[in-house]
């Protein structure tokens, strides 16, 4: 009785799994992807910001000496200025400042105090990582509720996906890759499930509890109440926000790097990481310096806030025990700490989930190939296109953006896109030509795998990550040998990473042609008969086929 | 700068030390025996490889904690684990015979030591 109900309970999860899968799945891929690749935000932001590519600093920062004067040159009558403190992986101090109702970014040489040039692209942190969360649909905020709906499904799939697999510990290790496809990608799709599930368990849940106000607003309506007041005091309470309304009188800005110093003494083993002036240049300025998480889990909310005219204290913040837990929660997301075993760990399982959505997807595509092609249905080849260029389609889109990067000139500007936008635009064009690609590539015959166009995706993906390496070295010169000499891991690890992209293509791109040579050889007689049975239908096609069929399967096609 | 050698060091043990407890977890099963020696071992062989390889991954948790405070050391370990389980899965398809010197001192059972020779 109890074999009976387990069976009838993974029955009844194998229908809901697979449909959430096939209708997510390409959305989760995306999202995984560009998470996987926003590990390393900051090291993409080196590679497409060569203007960034600065040693670590020499001297201690003064925001006094350097940064203060830099921020006044160009943003002396904005309400607001923003400086992110360098660390170890962003060399430059980023600032930012409010300028109308936009926000304007440069980043500040720390040693020498100069505005480094606008590098024109938004790069890792700017483009890839918020593609992540919000897919840049700002429209109704669909972005974040796109998210947040492929992340709840994900849960669901992790945890149907757990009681379907029948052997899951007597499987644990299981992988046959030389098995038929079908075999072949269930096994690596449970393997990448099933040896990796807390970390994709922990990273969708955390990832939603990131959002909580925007997909549980009822927890803070509960406490605060509906209302932009209860919103307000709840994000007060919540963050610590001081918010003081300006003088309109002018006053000159007492030393930062005195209040860096005071705030860094009240917190014990902290470092500062963000300043923030309120109202430069006014006598009610004020100064918020945040502390740095680099070295935990959770992300500090303490904050301590000082007039701007007397450096004296105006209000010290640490977080409460609620907000502290979803900081540590989304601390183990969001990885700002330094541990690069821990962060290239993430990176890796990162990829497993990547290499989970895709096999899910073969799978399905090969459980249902023979069935749809004999039935006629459109499924199999409706979501095989969809798959191609949801997986090599968006890593395809990615290096595109990678390569305009290199290409585009700093001023460069077309139809009112400046040139930030211009690479978004080629992403995007980029991704939609790989799903037109593997539309127009279906297979051949119906039921076989669209090979060929994987194939020719996968050479797509090994020419475009050379073209990076190649292009980064003659636009910058920071050439392989050079980078990898000096130690500049930033740049040396992204191109070997792309170099072994490009590897790894090659690689997939043989191992297809010589599978599709071998199915091809194999499905002789089954295409045979099938093309008979065509034969009344589409004559013309049925017969060029059988010729094809009776000269027996050649590799130099397609 | 000593300290950040020894804490490369650690976390290489750790993660060695959890690469061989999955790796003999692994070998505690009848399939992947077969893939790696061969032959069906003697009596009591799975379960002590059970109890090493249960060991080796508690060693490794230890040595996490060496290397880091709690909070982090508990993540690299759940993280390390996974990466281990997946290189020994990987093995196990395409090299199983690497796996082979982990488990050099089980003896081959007595008939077929008579048999060979």
């Amino acid at each position: 009785m109890g074999v009976d109900i387990d069976n009838r309970v993974r029955k009844s999860m194998a229908w809901p799994h697979t449909w959430a899968g096939v209708l997510l799945g390409s959305v989760l891929f995306a999202i995984f992807w560009m998470g996987t690749l926003s590990v390393f935000d900051r090291e993409i932001d080196r590679w497409m910001q060569p203007g960034t590519r600065l040693a670590a600093t020499t001297r201690p920062l003064s925001f006094d000496r350097d940064v203060i004067p830099a921020a006044r040159s160009v943003a002396a009558q904005s309400p607001q200025w923003g400086f992110n403190l360098p660390t170890e992986r962003m060399p430059v101090l980023r600032f930012f400042y409010r300028d109308g109702d936009q926000f304007v970014t440069r980043a500040i040489d720390p040693n020498t105090g100069a505005l480094v040039a606008d590098q024109g692209s938004h790069a890792g942190t700017g483009f890839i990582f918020p593609f992540h969360y919000r897919l840049h649909i700002s429209w109704l905020d669909l972005g974040y509720w796109i998210v947040g709906v492929a992340g709840m499904a994900m849960l669901f799939l992790l945890v149907s996906g757990v009681i379907i697999h029948r052997k899951i510990f007597s499987d644990f290790f299981l992988f046959r890759p030389k098995k038929r496809l079908q075999r072949a990608s269930l096994d690596l799709h449970n393997l990448s499930g099933v040896l990796v599930l807390p970390f994709h368990f922990v990273i969708t849940l955390s990832g939603l509890i990131i959002f909580i106000s925007i997909y549980f607003p009822l927890g803070t309506v509960g406490a605060y109440g509906y209302g932009k007041e209860g919103s307000d005091q709840f994000v007060q309470e919540a963050y610590g926000n001081f918010k003081r309304p300006k003088a309109n009188q002018a006053a000159p800005l007492a030393s930062v790097d005195a209040m860096v110093a005071e705030a860094e003494r009240q917190w014990p083993g902290g470092q500062a990481h963000f300043v923030r002036v309120w109202h430069p240049g006014d006598a009610n300025a004020y100064v918020e310096v945040r502390r740095s998480y680099a070295h935990d889990v959770t992300m500090h909310l303490d904050r301590i806030t000082f007039d701007g005219a007397t450096g004296s204290v105006l209000h010290r913040f640490e977080g409460a025990p609620v907000m502290k837990a979803q900081r540590f929660i989304s601390g183990m997301h969001f990885i700002q700490f330094e541990h690069w075993l821990l962060r290239w760990l993430y990176f890796f399982a990162g990829l497993s989930g990547c290499v989970m959505i895709a096999t899910g997807f073969l799978f399905w595509l090969e459980a249902r190939r023979a069935n749809h092609a004999k039935r006629g249905l459109a499924g199999v080849r409706v979501v095989e296109a969809m798959t191609i260029g949801s997986v090599t389609g968006i890593i395809i889109a990615t290096l595109a953006f990678f390569v305009i990067n290199r290409l585009l000139p700093l001023d460069v500007s077309v139809a009112g896109q400046d040139r930030a936008a211009l690479e978004m635009w080629v992403f995007y064009l980029a991704w939609l030509g790989t799903f037109m690609h593997a539309a127009l590539r279906p297979a051949k015959p119906a039921a076989q795998p669209a090979v060929r166009a994987w194939r020719e995706q996968c050479w797509a993906i090994a020419t475009l990550a050379l073209a990076a390496v190649l292009l980064n070295w003659l636009t910058t010169g920071d050439h392989l040998l050079k980078t990898l000499a000096v130690g500049y891991w930033p740049v040396a690890g992204f191109d070997l990473a792309l170099v072994a992209s490009a590897v790894l293509a090659l690689l997939t791109g043989r191992k297809l042609r010589r599978r599709e040579a071998a199915d091809r050889g194999v499905q002789t007689t089954i295409a045979a008969a099938d093309e008979a049975s065509d034969f009344l239908r589409k004559p013309a096609a049925a017969t060029a086929g059988m010729a094809k069929a009776t000269l027996g399967g050649d590799a130099r096609h397609g | 700068m000593a300290e950040a050698t020894m804490q490369v060091l650690l976390l290489v043990s750790a993660l060695l030390c959890s690469l061989c407890g999955f790796s003999w977890l692994a070998l505690a099963m009848e399939v992947h025996w077969a893939q790696v020696r061969g032959e069906v071992p003697a009596g009591g062989v799975y379960g002590v490889l059970r109890v090493m390889g249960g060991a080796a991954l508690i060693a490794s948790l230890v040595l996490c904690l060496q290397a880091d405070h709690a909070s982090m050391a508990a993540l690299v370990w759940v993280m390390s684990l996974a990466a281990s389980a997946l290189m020994v899965a990987l093995f196990l398809a395409w090299r199983p015979r690497w796996l082979a010197p982990l488990v050099a001192w089980v003896p081959r059972p007595a008939r077929v030591a008579q048999a060979g020779k």
